[in-house]
């Protein structure tokens, strides 16, 4: 009986043990996880938690100081250009660590080493993508530089001595929750940092879905619901700016050609609400006397931050602004002499080539009246809990062949067994722009900053403070002839591969205009009909530009002040260019009594998708219900086929001035539809539809609750995240707040003899969900306030000696 | 005593070694000093989980407990406040059975 009794203690404590240190699926190692000593609460912060004052580094070369202001901003002081990137390596490794290393993996295809076999076939996506490939390339031309191959040590090593001086007890949370540990930082990381950025502002293609349609409706019918260019527009470069370059010839148009039906699509698509503005008046508009600049990129809203604000200060240079945790420099920001900005150019960089294989074992393709070889890359996807998984990913002289068998694909707007031809797959060196836009002191520095930079191609606007304003639409764009990669191309022809480049001096561009201002919006860079190259038949939707543009035109006198507020403008242009002619087509008398109280909500709407207003619930709503009704009896996706809806510019030229076309018939119906039909039901069904999920029309219906901003976990783990945060604005909204994403960093700065700065973003610089730190900055970014930023001149100054100091002292 | 020897010993170890040392040293204990099976599971129960429990309600406290609402959200306790009681039900359970176990070991001599 003793006996059995200590076996049976000993058995039971010992499996209690054992599976308290055990994780099983998602979930954590109970017993590590709880426990107080080693596991989750150790992350957790008190608001004024001590700072380590004295941290012994063996590399850096003299002793940095670091001052912490009280967001916790980092403002470092260092003697040379190698000790402030090992410092703002080991600065943001201490705050964002998690965040770095778990983007990398994704963008390298290994999240199933971490998270197991559920991640397997976006790891598989990422890898046929060729992002590994992709960031090769770029390593290697930065590491050919040895301005940014010393950049990159010195940031690869600052972060590494941080996590060399982690114990497991203090691993960021989401280590301890997934139960695994941080490993080394290599300077690949960072290139692949950027790809990710190259994927979700440049790796969008709409080539599979238009081939379809060209070969459903023909090049008439195409041509006409998907012109080169939209009935209203405002692009960047304003009309009539002269041409300061000798245009190149431009490649022969080859005979067309038309690619035979490709299968099967994408599902991961970026997201088409990424985008983004910025301006800059010229002194002459200001109140100051000096010019303005403004910025607000829109991307993914999430914690923790994408964004992480920096002071960078050697004896040559003195940047403040956002850093990419995971890249060096200050990639948008100001110093004492110029500030600058980016928004995505939506130019087409990534094309899809049909290929002709030379038998099933798809060993050779055919090229240039030759079989050309296809080499075969073996990569290796490490699962945690299970073995690893071998896949081939084939490639030609284009690029990979992103899926070469018929299969389940995990993007849909992927054609299967075709080539993919990305600029984010060539040589190129962004962390050197960075480099030379932090320290750049005048126009000259600006431009030349700009040509090193190949991908995701970024309006840069600039301003400085002899009073020069300027944008480049920037990027290494192809030369291509009109349309190219509209449509999927002939893999066989070199007539429809990439001939060349278009030379960086003729990037559209502008300096100084008339009008006293420049701005973007995503929107076109330039007029077709007067910028000689073709860079997209698509950009982002007008509207947002038009309405920069149009408020800048009239504003005089600009403050700061007048920037944040132009920054939070809710007017809804869109539904103010529509609105009244869909209100006139509906037809009263078949409304009850609810859809008439939303009709008169709606026609007493002053457009502004204001966070407490109903009507932009019922537009918001109203709008692609109809948009459905119009177009998807013809331009509705297949299991077989996918196909895409002309563009909202389109669908609302055609209500406004061809009311009668063709399209508003619904063809599945025996009888003819019309607009007035189209937009009764469509209204009525939208009434219906808010009152099921919201009640009678009331509070409930609020902008801001029926929109719910959401702010969510990198990895989407509940509690993480702030959930519907009462704010308005919206997609194609110069406030572009919408569900998930949305401005994800507010800047305004005044050049002068002393630059101010004013920012915020909706998190916190800390990426630790147990810190103060980590959402602090959400209230002020809801209600649309900056804060002040604090560039530091030395630090000494009174503003310094207040803040907290870390010193990375020789060890 | 034996309480207090396992509750010092147990917390002052942990800052240098894994959780699971709790384990080991309440079986140590109990095998040494242990009364009879119930008290000895007594002991390493209230041992390793008032430990648990003082720690972790120190660092609830002085954090104003911005991280244990979020832990709470993620395992969706019904009040984050539970996570405490859970930290030192887990601690306990374990100072517990392996309490009991040294002190049925130390029977067999």
């Amino acid at each position: 009986m003793k006996i059995f009794l200590a076996l049976v203690s000993v058995g039971v404590s010992l499996a209690l043990v054992i599976a308290l240190n055990t994780s099983f699926g998602m979930v954590p190692p109970i017993g590590k996880f709880l426990s107080p000593f080693t596991g989750f609460w150790q992350n957790a912060e008190a608001k004024e938690g001590p700072l380590i004052t004295k941290v012994p580094v063996t590399r850096v070369q003299a002793d940095v100081k670091v001052l912490y202001d009280d967001n916790r901003v980092p403002h470092i002081f260092a003697q040379n250009n190698y000790d402030v990137y090992f410092a703002q390596g080991y600065v943001t490794a201490k705050d964002r660590l998690w965040q770095m290393e778990f983007q990398t993996h994704a963008a390298a295809g290994r999240l199933s080493e971490i998270i197991g076999a559920r991640t397997l076939e976006m790891d598989r996506f990422q890898r046929r993508m060729g992002m590994v490939y992709g960031a090769q390339q770029a390593l290697k031309a930065m590491l050919a530089d040895p301005r940014s191959r010393q950049m990159l040590e010195a940031f690869t090593a600052g972060i590494n001595a941080y996590i060399q001086q982690l114990k497991p007890k203090n691993f960021p949370l989401e280590y301890k929750l997934l139960n695994y540990a941080p490993e080394p930082w290599t300077p690949l990381k960072c290139a692949l940092l950027l790809k990710i950025m190259a994927y979700d502002l440049a790796g969008g293609s709409d080539d599979l879905r238009l081939t379809n349609i060209l070969r459903k409706y023909g090049p008439s019918v195409t041509k006409n619901l998907f012109p080169d260019y939209p009935f209203r527009e405002d692009p960047i470069v304003p009309p009539g700016t002269p041409l300061d370059f000798k245009p190149l010839p431009i490649p022969p148009k080859p005979t067309l050609f038309m690619a035979s039906q490709a299968e099967n699509q994408v599902q991961r698509e970026p997201n088409p609400e990424l985008g983004s503005n910025n301006w800059a008046v010229a002194a002459s508009k200001s109140a100051t006397g000096y010019p303005l600049l403004a910025n607000d990129p829109h991307l993914n809203l999430s914690l923790p931050s994408i964004w992480y604000q920096i002071q960078l200060v050697t004896p040559e240079m003195n940047v403040y602004g956002v850093s990419l945790p995971g890249a060096p420099n200050v990639i948008i920001g100001f110093n004492e002499q110029v500030s600058w900005g980016v928004t995505n150019v939506d130019a087409d960089v990534m094309d899809w080539y049909e290929l002709k294989f030379k038998n099933k074992l798809q060993q050779q393709y055919w090229h240039a009246n030759q079989w050309k070889p296809i080499r075969k890359v073996s990569e290796e996807i490490k699962i945690k809990g299970a073995a690893s998984v071998f896949d081939t990913v084939l490639y030609t002289h284009h690029g990979p062949i992103v899926y070469d068998q018929a299969e389940q694909v995990f993007n849909k707007q992927t054609p299967v067994k075709h080539a993919m031809r990305w600029v984010a797959h060539e040589p190129s060196n962004e962390i050197l722009t960075f480099y030379l836009l932090n320290r750049a002191k005048n126009y000259t520095d600006y431009q030349q900053a700009l040509t090193h930079y190949t991908a995701p191609a970024q309006n840069f606007i600039y301003a400085d403070i002899t009073n020069t304003i300027a944008i480049w639409p920037n990027g290494k764009f192809p030369l291509k002839w009109p349309d190219q990669g509209k449509f999927i191309l002939d893999g066989t022809d070199p007539a429809y591969d990439w001939q060349g480049w278009i030379p960086r001096a003729h990037n559209p561009h502008v300096v100084n205009p008339p009008r006293g201002f420049v701005s973007s919006a995503n929107q076109f860079s330039a007029d077709p009909k007067e910028y000689p190259y073709y860079l997209n038949w698509q950009f982002a939707p007008a509207q947002r530009g038009i309405r920069i543009n149009q408020r800048l035109a009239h504003m005089q006198k600009i403050t700061v002040d007048s920037m944040r507020l132009l920054q939070n403008d809710n007017l809804n242009l869109h539904a103010q260019t529509i609105l009244p002619a869909l209100l006139a087509a509906v037809q009263p008398e078949k409304l009850n009594k609810a859809q008439q109280q939303a009709f008169q909500i709606l026609s007493d709407w002053h457009f502004f998708n204001n966070a407490t207003e109903t009507a932009p619930s019922i537009f918001q709503e109203w709008w692609p219900t109809l948009d459905r009704a119009i177009w998807e009896d013809d331009f509705g996706n297949s299991p077989t086929v996918q196909l895409r809806y002309p563009s909202r510019d389109r669908t609302m030229e055609l209500i406004l001035k061809e009311p009668q076309a063709y399209w508003f018939d619904n063809r599945t119906t025996p009888a003819k539809e019309t607009l007035n039909q189209l937009a009764t039901i469509t209204f009525q069904a939208a009434v219906d539809s808010l009152q099921q999920r919201y009640g009678p029309v009331g509070n409930k219906w609020q902008w801001a609750q029926v929109k719910s901003t959401d702010i969510q976990h990198l990895a989407k783990l509940p509690g993480f995240g702030r959930n519907d945060i009462l704010v308005g604005g919206g997609a194609g909204i110069v406030n572009a707040t919408g569900a998930h994403h949305g401005p994800s960093w507010r800047m305004v700065v005044a050049l002068g003899p002393e630059v101010q700065g004013y920012g915020v973003y909706p998190g916190g610089q800390s990426g630790n969900p147990g810190s103060f730190y980590y959402d602090n900055l959400i209230e002020t970014w809801r209600q649309g306030k900056l804060f002040k930023l604090k560039f530091l001149k030395n630090a000494t100054e009174p503003a310094a000696e207040k803040m907290l100091v870390m010193q990375l002292v020789k060890k | 005593m034996l309480l207090l020897l396992t509750l010092i010993i147990a917390f002052a170890l942990q800052f240098f070694l894994p959780w699971w040392i709790v384990a080991p040293v309440s079986f140590g204990l109990a095998a040494w000093r242990g009364r009879n099976g119930w008290a000895a599971f007594g002991t390493g129960f209230l041992g390793i989980g008032l430990g648990w429990l003082l720690l972790s309600a120190f660092i609830h406290f002085r954090t104003a407990g911005i991280l244990t609402n979020k832990v709470g959200q993620l395992f969706s306790l019904p009040n984050p406040t539970l996570l405490l009681l859970i930290t030192a039900l887990i601690g306990g359970v374990v100072g517990g059975f392996s309490a009991w176990a040294g002190y049925c070991c130390r029977r067999l001599f």
